[in-house]
């Protein structure tokens, strides 16, 4: 699993969801503009927080999540409780 | 703690049976080029089969247990036990196993009963014909798992059309003594029961006027209250947080690692789903094999067929210790390990249906 770090998550963000171009994410990007919000996209944003930081965060957690900086919040959270 | 062992079974031989006709979901007109791509990446399946005519999904186990009997050289009144596994019965009332029993010509001193499970039924199934057998009083058993979902789902319900395929399977277990035990871990938890579900149909909620009345939901996907419906969502959160652990557990039970296990049979739910509690456990990718590309997610039948479309020659051939899990609707999940020795494996039965 990897280490936490927020800009680590942003390129596995950017690798994963091809359609937003590198290097547009910050921490502070609003997901729920730069991410469609689509049930696949979605399927996709938890696999990867499961397999990268073993955090099985769930659909309605992420949906909270309004920009990069809440999520990986939430992960860093998850991951040490 | 539902943790269970058996004793003195073996599996003698599986025959699963699909359709001819292929729906490729390159056709399915109700998403874009780019989402296709991208359904395909997250689902991993190019194509399924489905039923076009009337038959049912005991019509697909019956012609998978004919041949499997004739292969196996069982003859019909040596039948002990007769399993059908399935949520799409041919009745409500009465039950299909006995239909099953009598058209296959087993005797009436044969037990047969349904076992309504969904993605989990197949190791559930082993698991009771194992209890029946282990005694030794019983000793030969049909488990036919199978489902023709394709009838329950909408062509409009881009969150379900495009997984679901048609199979049906047959298993034969025998009474062997002094063998490897087999060890199951089976799991339920109905608080989520609306997860994936047929709303209207049944008792809860009878058929009525408005049942088959199509309604576009949040997503835009038609479906109507007797057609199936998922929250993928919630089903993926589900599958993450259970399926692992269940293995894991199961694993230490029967004092047993990862790497003594040669092949992880997974329900093939969707290519997403199941690489991620593969990543997560840390399974090598060579030891869990996919049928789900060319037939997609068949229910009960996933185990069954990935063992036939995929092992077939390795369980035919070989020694093997495989660990099977099921998942999914209920929600009902359960792992087994076991070892097998020999295996009759019949091709792949492709029926004109």
């Amino acid at each position: 699993m990897e280490e936490l770090d927020i800009y680590k998550l942003i390129s596995l963000i950017e690798n994963e969801l091809r359609e937003i171009p590198k290097g547009t994410l910050k921490p502070d990007s609003d997901m729920t503009r730069a991410i469609e919000w689509s049930s696949l996209n979605v399927l996709m944003l938890l696999s990867l927080i499961q397999v990268e930081f073993n955090v099985n965060i769930g659909a309605d957690r992420l949906s909270k999540c309004r920009t990069i900086e809440e999520l990986y919040a939430r992960i860093v959270e998850m991951k040490t409780t | 703690m539902a943790l269970v062992s058996v004793s003195n079974i073996s599996l003698k031989g599986v025959a699963c049976a699909v359709p001819t006709a292929l729906d490729r979901n390159s056709d399915y007109p109700f998403i874009s080029k780019e989402q296709k791509e991208k359904l395909f990446k997250v689902t991993g399946i190019e194509s399924k089969r489905i039923v076009k005519g009337n038959s049912t999904t005991s019509d697909l186990c019956f012609s998978a247990a004919e041949k499997l009997l004739k292969k196996i050289d069982w003859k019909p009144e040596t039948v002990d036990v007769l399993l059908f596994v399935a949520q799409t019965r041919d009745y409500i009332v009465p039950s299909t196993a006995p239909i099953l029993q009598h058209r296959l010509g087993l005797t009436t001193r044969c037990i047969a009963f349904d076992i309504p499970l969904g993605c989990s039924g197949y190791v559930y199934g082993l698991s009771v014909a194992g209890l029946f057998l282990n005694g030794g009083t019983c000793k030969r058993a049909l488990v036919l798992a199978g489902d023709v979902l394709s009838k329950y789902t909408s062509f409009e319900d881009r969150s379900a059309y495009p997984l679901f395929g048609d199979a049906g399977s047959a298993t034969a277990l025998e009474f062997t003594s002094g063998v490897e035990p087999w060890h199951f871990n089976l799991q339920t938890d109905g608080s989520e029961h609306e997860t994936i579900i047929i709303p209207d149909g049944g008792m809860r909620r009878p058929f009525n006027d408005h049942s088959l009345k199509k309604q576009e939901d949040k997503n835009g996907n038609n479906r109507s209250s007797c057609d199936v419906k998922i929250n993928g969502e919630k089903l993926f959160e589900f599958s993450l947080r259970e399926v692992g652990v269940n293995i894991l557990e199961l694993l230490e039970y029967a004092k047993k690692d990862i790497n003594d296990v040669d092949k992880f049979v997974l329900h093939q739910a969707n290519l997403i789903m199941t690489e991620t509690i593969r990543k997560t456990l840390r399974i090598p990718e060579d030891k869990t094999p996919y049928s789900l590309g060319k037939f997609g997610n068949t229910g009960t039948t996933s185990i069954p067929l990935t063992m036939i479309t995929e092992l077939a020659s390795k369980m035919q051939n070989g020694e093997l210790s495989l660990l099977l899990s099921g998942f999914g609707v209920g929600l009902s999940w359960g792992s087994v390990v076991i070892k097998t020795t020999g295996v009759t494996m019949v091709p792949l039965i492709e029926l004109d249906v």
